[in-house]
């Protein structure tokens, strides 16, 4: 039972496109997973397309249509296959716990990703292709926490697997913790398992604990 | 619109071409339309449209009208191709035909007597009778594309203001889809 979602801004720019690409894959990934928030992004779709329907058109080229039955003459003479690029196949557990949007960045399974320590009990995946934020997968062993820390700008979790407690609340797969800078946490993994979480941060992190003081200035944003 | 969904169906099943005809003649200048209200320049939208037109003759056999009315499905084979074209990092789209996604609870119980044609239907009527402020703010946000960032600058709105508008509004028009008297 997912308890925790993005707010509706986030579905409603995800639905319209507006929505930066980062902040983009981590609701589709919740949209993924729960049927409430992928119900509200095809309704916010047949709201435009409510308005789309009766609203004003544009004059289209007086050769358009002449020129679109051109290329669907080569799509048809040259077949329907789009050719699929080969992607890696991937094992059980990933095809379980990481939603199709997020497979897309994967060059392996999760077992095989270049993970790199990020503390005790700590290990993370930067995805590089994000310009304007920073997307990583973390893995937070059972038992273990994320350092003491606030942030900049703003911190989205999406729990993959396992549970996280932050501020007293658990984080189950399919909900989405937010944080930014009027929010110190201290993230725990509960149970027997790691939990595994798609973050998705857009400001540098600020250690606030006392040994995590010391180590900002080898944290790069 | 339930003719519109029986052309995609005819393209999908039999490659008409007199169904696509009437689908271009209908949507071509709508979607030239959506695209420039967005933002795109008159080449740019007849192009993005173009490529859009050629999708729907592609994709024409996935189309589902159980799924999305015939306008929600195309209006969003635009957008994507417009996102994609803007950025570097491709749209992460949803497949709902991927195993992975769930749906399992998404319809309240009793809605599910409506089709995606009639949900848009109810849509359009309640649409109509949105009081003016709020309908200038949904046509900015679910017609032209826009951040509510960009919303609020635009009319100097604060954005807390915007965020709340239209997290009424969202709610108005989708308790019309239920059904709610509001």
């Amino acid at each position: 039972m997912i308890r925790h979602h993005p707010q509706d801004e986030f579905i409603l720019e995800y639905s319209n496109g507006s929505l930066a690409a980062a902040e983009s894959l981590l609701v589709a990934c919740h949209a993924s997973m729960c049927p409430v928030c992928s119900r509200m992004i095809s309704d916010c779709e047949l709201i435009s397309a409510a308005i789309l329907d009766q609203d004003e058109v544009m004059e289209v080229s007086s050769d358009s249509l002449s020129a679109v039955l051109e290329k669907i003459d080569a799509v048809d003479a040259f077949g329907e296959t789009e050719p699929v690029p080969a992607g890696p196949v991937f094992d059980m557990e990933t095809l379980r716990k990481v939603p199709p949007p997020l497979r897309r960045l994967l060059d392996g399974s999760i077992s095989e990703l270049d993970w790199k320590r990020a503390g005790s009990g700590l290990k993370r995946v930067i995805f590089p292709d994000y310009s304007d934020a920073r997307v990583s997968l973390i893995e937070i062993a059972a038992g273990a926490n994320v350092p003491a820390h606030t942030h900049a700008g703003s911190e989205f979790t999406l729990v993959l697997s396992g549970t996280f407690r932050a501020d007293e609340t658990d984080y189950t797969p399919g909900d989405v913790a937010f944080a930014d800078s009027s929010v110190t946490h201290r993230p725990e993994a509960v149970g027997m398992v790691p939990c595994l979480c798609l973050t998705v941060e857009d400001g540098p992190v600020r250690l606030t604990g006392p040994v995590g003081r010391l180590l900002n200035p080898f944290i790069k944003g | 619109m339930t003719e519109m969904a029986d052309h995609i169906e005819a393209i999908g099943v039999s490659r008409d071409r007199n169904a696509f005809n009437i689908l271009f003649r209908f949507y071509a200048p709508r979607i030239k339309g959506v695209l420039m209200r967005a933002g795109a320049g008159a080449a740019e939208a007849e192009e993005v449209m173009q490529e859009t037109m050629v999708l729907i003759w592609r994709k024409a056999a996935q189309f589902d009208r159980t799924k999305a009315s015939p306008s929600a499905w195309i209006y969003t084979i635009a957008r994507n191709r417009r996102i994609d074209l803007l950025r570097r990092e491709k749209r992460p789209e949803l497949d709902p035909d991927d195993p992975f996604f769930t749906t399992a609870g998404a319809v309240p119980d009793g809605e599910e007597t409506y089709s995606e044609n009639q949900r848009q239907a109810v849509l359009e009527d309640r649409l109509q009778i949105l009081p003016p402020e709020q309908m200038l703010l949904v046509r900015k946000a679910f017609y032209e594309d826009m951040t509510h960032q960009a919303i609020a600058a635009e009319l100097e709105l604060p954005l807390g203001t915007v965020k709340s508008r239209l997290r009424i509004a969202l709610r108005d028009l989708r308790a019309s889809l239920s059904g709610e008297e509001i």
